[in-house]
């Protein structure tokens, strides 16, 4: 071996760096020694191996004839202290190379790398530190690093795309922030000028840190594209555990990024900085936590917190650098213009989230699609005999591609898009009443404040009528989330007008992967479209919208989506199964939020459904995975939905958990309504109704589909059973009146069930059609479905048209309440100031009712109709109508009241009572037919406080806890290879 | 789908297509017997389950509306009582205010105000029960309260001859009809309100024309303790046969309406009462209607918004008959009518005749009004006594008049003198359905008590003069308070 200075070839010594290397050393080694221009000689340092890494270089390298020197440091060794280690041992032995070539133990240099290294240093003497292209060891194409910077946020930028193949894409020398240390060429005084890398980075980062502190010292580090070193990033990848790396070598990583990010930006940015991390931080934890990366989550916030933790060290760092810099550049201060030029730019952590938030919205709403395709592959896979699954694109399915035309062409030139946009016109058309204020049947006014919302779930106690402990329905934390963005008002316009069309979406998607368990095929899109439209327009010809349950029209747009997602259940792969249970049940939370009995009519069919299965296949009772998502999925409600549930048990509205939700009574619902799918005598012509029953009849005729026609049917008959009950009985409410259960979701699973049925009925014909028969019988069975089809079109046309003219005659805007407007006003002002309104008569009874703020709104409905009566206040309104005394009037201002009214009719006898009692002044009222009096003394804002709850507390807790977390259970699992 | 299935064969063939890929495994891995079977589930299936839905919707079948009842209230004993007297029609003549009570409440102490305008000098007497106990001497007002046992089935009334006068609780909603704002006719109202705060008064006038807009009437204010007179000629000037909507909006305040009738030259004025009327009926019985008299017509009054047909029907002791050759009375909605009684009751139907029924389609108001002999008397509908009663007999040749009866029983009654001497101790009037009955009084008697059983009955006391003045009054016997109703109270 010639000695390189002779050959004109500056002098360079190797420094490598080895623990517990014996894997990928061989390797290195013989590319060390390939190097068409040979180093010097090699120090190597031995951190500690215990698996003969130290003699394998030795061994190797003198066996080649390359001079090496083997340093063994403990195992604690730092990757700086090692490189000091080396460099000190070449100035002891006055050995001076003009450059040291640093290797990791698992980096394998290509036999030109320092050719080609040491070509462009002679090119570019200004150049201090070079660094190779890195490819990733050993699948040799794929592109790790050419140069390094840092993100605002400390991530490591390369600049590459994932995964990125070498495709000479990048060959280019230029200049850039940092280079690895794995190959990196560093001009000897350089290093040593910079005191050689931080010690305070044991392992990772240590390389942008000093190449930020070079580029801040005003030296280029070059990227040299033509020199080539595959990285095994053993470290990195977990592969080697040492003492430095620990466990966790994400929060090594966070915490040197934090650590260089914090030590070398310019002082003002400091402060900026470090809120920029703090928060950055969080929402990174945050991100790690919806992937259900909790390890890394915490690695993040420990991080954070040993670097914040630990001012002093970040304050030294920073000392340390400025004396760096003013030995070597005086007075002229950092070189800022470099350092800016070099560092990655602002925008590029905002770019990163955007694409994490898209690969999640796209994993989460594919979850269940293609859960057809994957039964057949797992079916595939257990029977190979079978033929390869293989889903058939027809023409005119969905995924046609027009890719020569614009978007009009292809709307327009595409019947099943212009229908659906007809269709959603026509949705929108009926439901226009909604734009604005709205209200009627059981539909109350939106709050007019944002806040109410949110203080009615909160709250334990309620200063609603005489005060009450009921607690709010679960739908209200939904609607402050809404009202919160939207304003309580919109938020409900929004529900009302949107619900039709996202019902028809859902349906469209749960019919599709349906048909697709039925048939590879699965159904053309003209069905499906007839299927989402029928089943959207439920809801609207039942007379839903008329009558304002607007828990039914919410409900029926969820429902859709929520037997979409529980078709994961029949999964083959146990994990999508129990995230299809996370994911149905948090839907079901919703849906129960909104229709209550929701609950009972799902519990029922698990139970039929999973009885049913037991009895058929013993083997599945064993699993737990096949009996446990299905169960798991009921049981989210109960988590979510506890703040709701619990404290209605025990505070006596129990009963609300079998009712509707909104503004009672409701007319009932008979049986024969019921099976027509209307809403008593609300909605369109019953006739229509009743020929969806009859096609979902019709369905069962085709074999191809009938075990799935007959599972429809199933579920049809659970809901009809469990309809018995609810229809015949009436509850009790305080007062005179009797409500009849919620009979909604049955009619909603019933008729959409039907729908489903009708679907895979033809789905099933389809498969059926004779080729070969007589024209006979086939004219005559192209005449009996032309007649069956007409008749099926009917049903969503007739429905939808009837919806459109004259569906929502029946809302309005506030009705009026006989109130005084002075009155309401006052009492919009604070809650004491309630308005007691007696109506009726004394000869045929009195009612009562509080009017406190803007009325009974949304969400406060069901409270007030559900605490049970106080017979003392009662008792005591009783007396103030028939023997009225000052005492009672000092009573009911004791409870919030400051005003009395009697609307018109007006019973003299109850006026003339009033009017003779102490403590009640007469107040004016615009209409003459309405009486109304003032409590003399206004009511204090104590007389409306009530005792608050800490059981609440602990179910609100319970259920802030439990929604993220089972989102983040519910969200699928996002492979992302780390670059 | 009972029965074989049509499309088998089809199905059959489907399944073997279908299956091409995927379901053929299932088929040959099983044997033709237990594929049959299976089936077989299937199609049983097929039937069973849309049976099932259709025997839940059949056991739900028809659910109603519940439609909550009306609430009944219940009694509770009578906290307290207030009666008043207006001041007399012919001032001077002398006549006591006599308070008395229905049969078997407890007494008590009563306090009495007296004033012309004002009520004032309150003062304490004893009203032990039936027997009538004169108040202080007085012209003026007389208001009675009485609190907690006092209270119960206090009757009071001024003995003024030919005039039926007797005092009454406040009122809230009441009609009076045939009422006149010209020198002929000429009503005057007298409002009185026995609280110490103000009350308010709204009068509403019909016409045969229907409601006539006055804003004079609107927002009468009483102050507490006081009487207001209106001379409706001054609400209404120059118009006759109205009649008036009395409705109070605030406060208490008792309502008479005098009546004055002045023949302008050919004769003497003479004034009566009219009778308060408190809500419409479909059928009105007007007791005490005499078979005899002048300028006498009916007056009926239509407050709702339909039409009412009325027929006209005659009482006697004997039977309720329509006179022959009577047409029926139409009333438009919101307007009253008069019509000359000579034309619905001819001299022959008036034989014995002891009231009038009016049968209408709708609810009416109706009082007859007229001339007996040149002195004003009316009549209004009578009240259905319920539980026993009693009344203040002005001075005259009385006797009591009873009808309404639904089913057959007798009427006990017992007479007082001014002393509180029991005059007739156990009368009997026996009564039937649609039939009246009268018995006549002893002279002297003061006041009557009126206990019906078997039947609730309506009744009325006929005075005719006895010597001096020619002329007669027809004084209602009115039910007394009681108890008090307690309303059902619930909440909404």
């Amino acid at each position: 071996m010639a000695a390189p200075n002779e050959l004109g070839v500056p002098r360079v010594t190797v420094l490598l760096v080895s623990h517990d290397g014996a894997t990928w050393l061989p390797a290195v080694l013989e590319g060390l020694a390939d190097q068409t221009v040979p180093p010097a000689g090699v120090v190597a340092v031995d951190t500690g191996s215990k698996d003969g890494s130290a003699e394998l270089i030795e061994d190797t390298l003198s066996a080649r004839g390359v001079p090496v020197t083997v340093l063994r440091a403990g195992s604690g060794t730092s990757y700086p202290e090692a490189v000091n280690r080396g460099l000190v041992e070449l100035a002891q032995r006055g050995e001076e190379p003009e450059w040291v070539w640093l290797l990791h133990d698992d980096s394998r240099p290509e036999p030109d790398a320092l050719e080609a290294l040491l070509a462009v240093a002679a090119a570019r003497p200004d150049a201090d530190f070079l660094g190779p292209k890195l490819r990733e060891w050993p699948s040799l194409r794929r592109l790790l690093e050419l140069g390094v910077t840092i993100s605002g946020t400390g991530r490591r930028e390369t600049g590459l795309e994932r995964g990125e193949y070498d495709q000479g894409q990048h060959d280019e020398t230029r200049e850039v922030l940092a280079v690895n240390t794995a190959g990196m060429l560093a001009r000897r005084t350089a290093l040593e000028a910079l005191d050689g890398f931080d010690p305070q980075l044991a392992l990772f980062g240590n390389d942008i840190d000093l190449g930020w502190r070079a580029a801040a010292a005003g030296r280029v580090t070059l990227v040299v594209p033509a020199a080539v070193v595959f990285h095994a990033e053993a470290a990195h990848r977990g592969v080697r555990r040492t003492p430095l790396t620990g466990r966790h070598t994400h929060f090594q990583e966070r915490r040197a990024a934090l650590y260089t990010l914090l030590a070398n930006v310019r002082p003002w940015a400091l402060p900026f900085q470090l809120v920029r991390l703090v928060l950055g931080s969080l929402l990174r934890m945050l991100g790690y936590l919806v992937v259900r990366s909790v390890g890394e989550a915490l690695d993040e916030l420990a991080a954070l917190v040993a670097v914040c933790g630990r001012p002093g060290a970040v304050h030294a760092a920073r000392r340390a650098r400025a004396r760096q810099r003013a030995s070597t550049r005086g007075d002229v201060g950092p070189d800022t213009e470099r350092v800016r030029r070099l560092l990655a730019p602002w925008w590029v952590p905002y770019r990163h989230g955007l694409d994490f938030f898209g690969d999640l919205l796209a994993a989460a709403t594919n979850q269940a699609a293609d859960v057809a395709e994957r039964r057949r592959a797992a079916a595939a896979e257990r029977d190979p005999t079978a033929a390869p699954p293989r889903r058939v694109d027809r023409p005119g399915d969905d995924d046609e591609a027009f890719e020569d035309s614009g978007w009009v062409v292809r709307f327009l030139t595409d019947p099943i898009a212009v229908v659906v946009a007809v269709v959603v016109l026509a949705l929108v058309i009926g439901a226009r009443g909604a734009f604005g204020d709205i209200s009627g049947g059981a539909l109350s006014p939106a709050p007019s404040g944002r806040g109410t919302w949110w203080t009615l779930h909160l709250e334990s106690w309620h200063a609603l009528g005489f005060g009450s402990a009921v607690p709010a329905p679960g739908y209200v934390l939904g609607l402050a989330v809404l009202g919160s963005a939207f304003g309580p008002g919109w938020a409900m316009s929004l529900l009302l007008i949107t619900a039709a069309p996202l019902a028809l979406w859902g349906a469209w998607r749960f019919l599709r992967v349906v048909a697709r368990l039925l048939t590879p095929e699965g159904a053309p899109r003209w069905l499906l479209l007839w299927g989402a439209v029928t089943y959207a327009a439920i809801p609207l010809a039942a007379g839903a919208w008329g009558t304002g349950r607007w828990g039914v029209i919410v409900g029926a747009t969820l429902l859709p989506w929520m037997a979409h997602a529980a078709l994961g259940f029949a999964d083959p792969e146990p994990g999508r199964r129990w995230r299809a249970a996370w994911r149905s049940g948090l839907i079901l939370s919703l849906l129960v939020a909104v229709m209550p009995v929701m609950w009972w009519l799902f519990a029922a069919l698990a139970l039929v459904v999973v009885g049913t299965a037991a009895l058929l296949v013993r083997s599945a009772i064993g699993d737990r995975s096949v009996w446990g998502p299905p169960l798991a999925g009921l049981a989210v409600p109960l988590v979510v939905l506890s703040p709701w549930w619990l404290p209605s048990v025990w505070h006596g509205a129990g009963a609300g958990l079998f009712l509707e939700i909104g503004r009672w009574p409701t007319p009932v619902t008979d049986g024969w309504a019921l099976f027509a799918g209307r809403f008593g005598e609300a909605g369109a012509p019953a006739w229509i109704g009743v020929v969806l029953v009859a096609l979902a009849v019709l369905a069962l005729i085709p074999r191809a589909s009938r075990v799935a026609t007959l599972l429809c049917w199933l579920v049809a008959a659970v809901a009809a059973v469990v309809a018995i009950p609810l229809a015949v009985t009436m509850v009790d409410l305080p007062g005179l009146e009797q409500q009849q259960p919620g009979l909604g979701p049955a009619l909603l699973l019933l008729h959409g069930s039907f729908v489903t049925a009708a679907v895979l009925g033809v789905v099933g014909a389809r498969a059926t059609v004779p080729a070969g028969r007589g024209p006979l019988l086939r004219g005559l069975l192209t005449g009996t479905t032309a007649v069956v089809a007409l008749l099926a079109v009917l049903v969503p046309v007739g429905g939808l048209t009837w919806f459109a003219v004259d569906g929502a005659d029946q809302l309005q805007a506030r009705p009026p309440t006989g109130i005084p407007v002075y009155m309401q006003q006052r009492a919009e002002t604070a809650d004491q100031y309630g308005i007691l309104v007696l109506r009726g008569s004394i000869d045929e009874g009195l009612t009562y009712e509080v009017v406190r703020g803007d009325g009974a709104t949304v969400g406060e409905d069901e409270i007030l109709a559900l605490t049970p009566e106080d017979a003392e206040v009662t008792g005591t309104i009783t007396a103030l109508v028939t023997t009225p005394s000052p005492e009672a009037v000092e009573d009911l201002r004791g409870r919030g009241i400051a005003y009395l009214v009697l609307p018109a009719p007006v019973d003299g006898d109850v006026a003339a009572r009033l009017d003779a009692t102490g403590g009640l002044e007469r107040a004016s009222s615009a209409d003459r037919a309405t009486a109304a009096w003032e409590v003399s003394d206004p009511p204090t804002a104590e007389s409306v406080e009530g005792p608050g709850s800490w059981l609440r507390v602990v179910l609100l807790v319970v259920q802030l806890v439990s929604i993220p977390v089972l989102i983040v259970w519910a969200l699928p699992t996002l492979r992302r290879s780390r670059s | 789908m009972s029965g074989p299935d049509p499309s088998e064969g089809a199905g059959r063939r489907a399944d073997r297509t279908t299956s091409g890929r995927s379901g053929r495994r299932a088929q040959v891995s099983r044997g033709a017997g237990a594929l049959r079977s299976r089936l077989d589930v299937l199609v049983v299936l097929a039937v069973v389950l849309p049976l099932v839905v259709l025997a839940s919707v059949a056991v739900i079948g028809e659910e109603q509306d519940h439609v909550p009842s009306a609430a009944a209230p219940e009694g509770a004993p009578l906290a307290d009582a207030t009666v008043i007297c207006p001041a007399s029609v012919s001032p001077g003549e002398g006549a006591d205010v006599v308070a008395m009570r229905v049969p078997e409440v407890d007494g008590g102490e009563v306090t009495v105000r007296t004033g012309s305008a004002r009520l004032r000098r309150p003062r304490t007497v004893d009203v032990p029960g039936p027997e009538p106990v004169a108040l202080p001497r007085t012209d003026g007002l007389v208001a009675l309260d009485a609190t907690g046992d006092a209270a119960s089935g206090l009757v009071a009334g001024r003995r003024e001859a030919l005039v039926s006068e007797p005092c009454r609780a406040p009122a809230y909603d009441e009609w009076f009809l045939g009422l006149g704002g010209s020198a002929r006719n000429g009503s005057t109202l007298t409002l009185v309100n026995p609280d110490d705060s103000a009350a308010v008064v709204d009068v509403n006038l019909i016409g045969p024309r229907g409601p006539i807009d006055e804003d004079a009437g609107r927002g009468i204010t009483i102050e507490g303790g006081r009487s207001v007179r209106v001379d409706l000629a001054s609400v209404a000037p120059r118009r006759a046969d109205v009649a008036a909507h009395l409705s109070v909006s605030r406060g208490r305040v008792s309502m008479t309406v005098e009546h004055r009738y002045d023949p302008l030259g050919s004769g003497e004025a003479t004034v009566d009462t009219l009778p308060a009327q408190s809500r419409a009926a479909s059928r009105n019985l007007l007791l005490g209607v005499a078979p005899a008299g002048s300028q006498r017509s009916l007056y009926l009054a239509n407050p709702g918004d339909d039409e009412v047909r009325a027929t006209v029907r005659v009482m006697n002791a004997d039977a309720v008959f329509t006179p022959s050759d009577t047409e029926d009375v139409v009333v438009p909605p919101r307007t009253q009518v008069r019509v000359p009684l000579a034309g619905i009751v001819d001299a022959q139907a008036a034989e014995g005749m002891l009231g009038l029924v009016v049968e209408a389609s709708g609810p009416v108001l109706s009082t007859v009004r007229g001339l007996d002999r040149g002195d004003l008397v009316a009549v209004g509908a009578a009240e259905v006594l319920r539980a026993p009663a009693a009344v203040v007999v002005p001075q005259g040749k009385a006797r009591l008049v009873v009808g309404g009866a639904r089913r057959a029983g007798v009427v006990r009654v017992r007479a007082y003198d001014a002393a509180g001497k029991v005059l007739l101790k156990n009368g009997r009037v026996e009564i039937g359905a649609d039939r009246g009955a009268s018995l006549a009084l002893p002279a002297g008697t003061a006041g009557i008590t009126v206990e019906a059983s078997a039947t609730p009955v309506a009744a009325a006391v006929v005075v005719d003069s006895d010597g001096g003045t020619p002329g007669s009054a027809v004084v209602p016997v009115r039910p007394a308070d009681v108890t008090a109703d307690v309303p059902v109270v619930r909440p909404r």
